[in-house]
């Protein structure tokens, strides 16, 4: 059989972005990359992009003998929109971090964004930041010292007196817009030290401290990095 | 007279790559290169230079470096890569080698899948060669090694020296490429299906009507194409290919992303309890505006070829239905989905680097505002069916200065600037950027005014 080599590198190209999307849907990592709100377009994505696939490589068979090599444009074309796949398959596993949470840190209304989530489960991270962003918000959700919580998120930044700033992301779209939220943690005396990005279960009391809630924490530990590290 | 002949070039046939003499010396620069490489982390990294260069490490060392052995011996000892091709593998292998460094879980594995990179390289080479004897491998070789120079030099201006950063910038520049590339490809699909079965009698129609109704209309046209940004230039280009007027496939292309009902509907939810209503029909009546004036400026400016590439693809006219459609949706999807990546990269450079509180906390007057928040939409290049929901957080901004924000992005950004410069060339980029400003800008003043 005589092939259009052409077809079959862009066909290759195809089927890589199709297989990072289906990977993406199945392995439920879609998570580290888009929101909650928009997750839909990982499957979407993957199904369009193979049925693609599929299709383009029917004809991968070389058309009256006509050979066309690729230009280096059309080459370097394929490395450039396949360097977003080298580029996860090559750097650490990871969703947004430490250091994200230092270079998103910005004045944005965390209330507003707070009330969108629809949030009708127990106190979350987002609730606490958005009582100490609000008072009306506070008093609306009924998160004050002396409330008990149980909350995730991750190690972005080490405070004074031993304590450290646990902080979690809100995304609409995808990473490029994850907002983040903080509070301050006091740890129990004997906790040891986690490293920056460490995914902590912080388990505590709410406290009034210098006009702000502070959690100070009975229980931590470290977990595993959730699904969803961008929404609830 | 001489009767010796020069030896005639047989033609197709691969040219000569290095006289025999110098390919060991090639052979040996690439493989002290490679080992260069392999090693540098024990001058620049600090876990790498508090454990030195050891035996223990060797096997780790020979595997690293067996991608760059490979290389040396196929274009240096056997002649069979051509030099500038190995010239530019050598940068991409480095770059790839020295974050795999990083990565313990690819340690493994890398090696290999460089060799056959190297290999497919070969592959590729010889087969180029076999069917054109003109070079592509000199420009392929500088441009690799141009953006290697750009990522290193890049790298270390922003102090992009350690996983974090690398992380960072991944995460953010695969979420970008994740969320747009399916749309680019619906675009791309709905530019082919428009070529393949619109007849051209539907065009001619169309390309008829005066441009005072032509550039109008195609704008609307806009609300029902359920396409963003991404999608909407492979559109317009099909459109303007096909005989449209270029100030009116400008129009819809720049109309198509605000008004289409899927980024009204977002911005409706994401506003809901807040002045949806007034966010809604402010987006819509300013970017129909923009998007008509914009389309009726550059129609009098001068669009006639406004196309930089008119069209690029090897299509088969001859064939079946089926075939034409993937040929057209490949060549838009190729074409645009680089550029894309390319913007992606820019973006997620940009906010790996920069603390958006930069930006921030100050100068969030109207007028500074607006301008202020164009700058941040420009940069985030964040796709208009989610934008609304970035919008909303940024509530310090009046809301003249968020509706400036959601109008501009959709039409100019990071990834849109690269594109219509790929597809309309740089001018057009200026000239919209021209036309554009002072129109958003005004419209958000004027709406901030009645908003009060």
């Amino acid at each position: 059989m005589s092939l259009d080599w052409v077809r079959v590198v862009r066909g290759a190209a195809l089927i890589g972005w199709a297989a990072f999307f289906d990977w993406l849907w199945l392995s439920g990592r879609a998570g580290d990359y888009v929101g909650p709100r928009t997750s839909w377009v990982v499957p979407f994505g993957g199904i369009v992009l193979t049925i693609a696939s599929v299709l383009y490589l029917r004809s991968v068979r070389r058309a009256g003998g006509v050979s066309r090599p690729a230009s280096a444009g059309e080459l370097l074309g394929l490395v450039a929109l396949l360097a977003p796949l080298l580029l996860v398959a090559a750097a650490p596993s990871s969703s947004l971090g430490a250091l994200a949470v230092d270079r998103k840190r910005s004045t944005g209304d965390q209330v507003a964004a707070v009330n969108r989530l629809d949030n009708t489960a127990e106190l979350s991270l987002y609730d606490i930041a958005g009582a100490n962003a609000s008072t009306e918000y506070a008093r609306d959700h009924d998160v004050g010292p002396g409330v008990r919580v149980d909350v995730d998120g991750l190690v972005s930044a080490p405070l004074e007196n031993g304590s450290f700033e646990l902080s979690r992301f809100l995304a609409s779209c995808c990473a490029a817009d994850a907002m983040p939220f903080s509070i301050r943690v006091q740890p129990p005396g004997d906790a040891q030290e986690y490293e920056l990005s460490q995914w902590l279960k912080v388990a505590g009391t709410l406290e009034q401290i210098d006009g702000n809630l502070v959690l100070v924490a009975e229980r931590m530990e470290p977990i595993d990095r959730p699904s969803n590290p961008y929404g609830l | 007279m001489s009767t010796a002949a020069a030896p005639r070039r047989v033609q197709g046939a691969a040219p000569p790559a290095l006289p025999g003499g110098h390919r060991p010396l090639l052979g040996l620069a690439l493989a002290a290169v490679g080992a260069a490489v392999v090693l540098s982390p024990h001058v620049w990294a600090d876990a790498w230079e508090l454990t030195g260069v050891s035996a223990d490490y060797l096997w780790f060392y020979l595997s690293a470096w067996a991608p760059f052995a490979l290389l040396a011996l196929l274009a240096g000892w056997r002649g069979l890569l051509s030099p500038a091709l190995a010239a530019g593998l050598v940068p991409a292998l480095a770059v790839v080698t020295l974050l795999v460094q990083a990565t313990p879980s690819l340690e493994a594995v890398a090696p290999t899948v460089l060799c056959g990179a190297v290999l497919t390289a070969w592959g590729a080479d010889a087969h180029r060669r076999r069917s054109r004897p003109a070079s592509a491998s000199v420009p392929l070789a500088l441009a690799a090694a141009g953006f290697v120079v750009l990522v290193v030099v890049g790298g270390r201006l922003g102090q992009v020296d350690s996983v974090a950063e690398i992380s960072t910038f991944t995460v953010i520049f695969a979420s970008i490429a994740v969320e747009a590339l399916p749309f680019v490809l619906l675009g791309a699909l709905m530019s082919a299906l428009i070529e393949v079965f619109v007849s051209d009698r539907a065009f001619e129609r169309v390309s008829r009507l005066p441009l005072r109704l032509q550039v109008p209309g195609l704008a609307l046209c806009g609300m029902a194409m359920p396409v963003c940004e991404c999608g909407s230039v492979p559109v317009a280009r099909r459109l303007i290919l096909r005989g449209v007027h270029p100030g009116a496939g400008v129009a819809f292309m720049l109309a198509a992303p605000i008004l289409n009902p899927v980024v009204l509907f977002s911005t409706a939810v994401a506003y809901s309890g807040q002045d949806a209503v007034l966010m809604v029909a402010a987006r819509a009546g300013l970017g129909l505006v923009l998007a008509t004036t914009s389309g009726l400026l550059i129609a009098r400016l001068g669009a006639g070829k406004l196309l930089t590439r008119p069209d690029a693809g090897h299509h088969h006219h001859g064939a079946g239905r089926i075939r034409r459609v993937m040929d057209h949706l490949s060549s838009d999807f190729f074409f645009m989905g680089k550029f894309v990546v390319a913007g992606a990269a820019l973006a997620a450079a940009l906010q790996t680097m920069v603390p958006q509180d930069v930006f921030t906390g100050v100068l969030t007057t109207p007028l500074v505002g607006a301008g202020l928040l164009m700058v941040f939409a420009f940069l985030l290049s964040l796709c208009s069916e989610a934008d609304a929901f970035v919008a909303i957080s940024f509530v310090q901004f009046p809301i003249g200065a968020q509706l400036a924000f959601l109008v501009f992005g959709p039409v100019l950004d990071i990834k849109l600037s690269l594109l219509y410069a790929a597809t309309f060339g740089w001018a057009f980029v200026a000239r919209l950027a021209v036309i554009t400003i002072p129109i958003v800008l005004g419209g958000s003043m004027l709406v901030q005014a009645v908003a009060g």
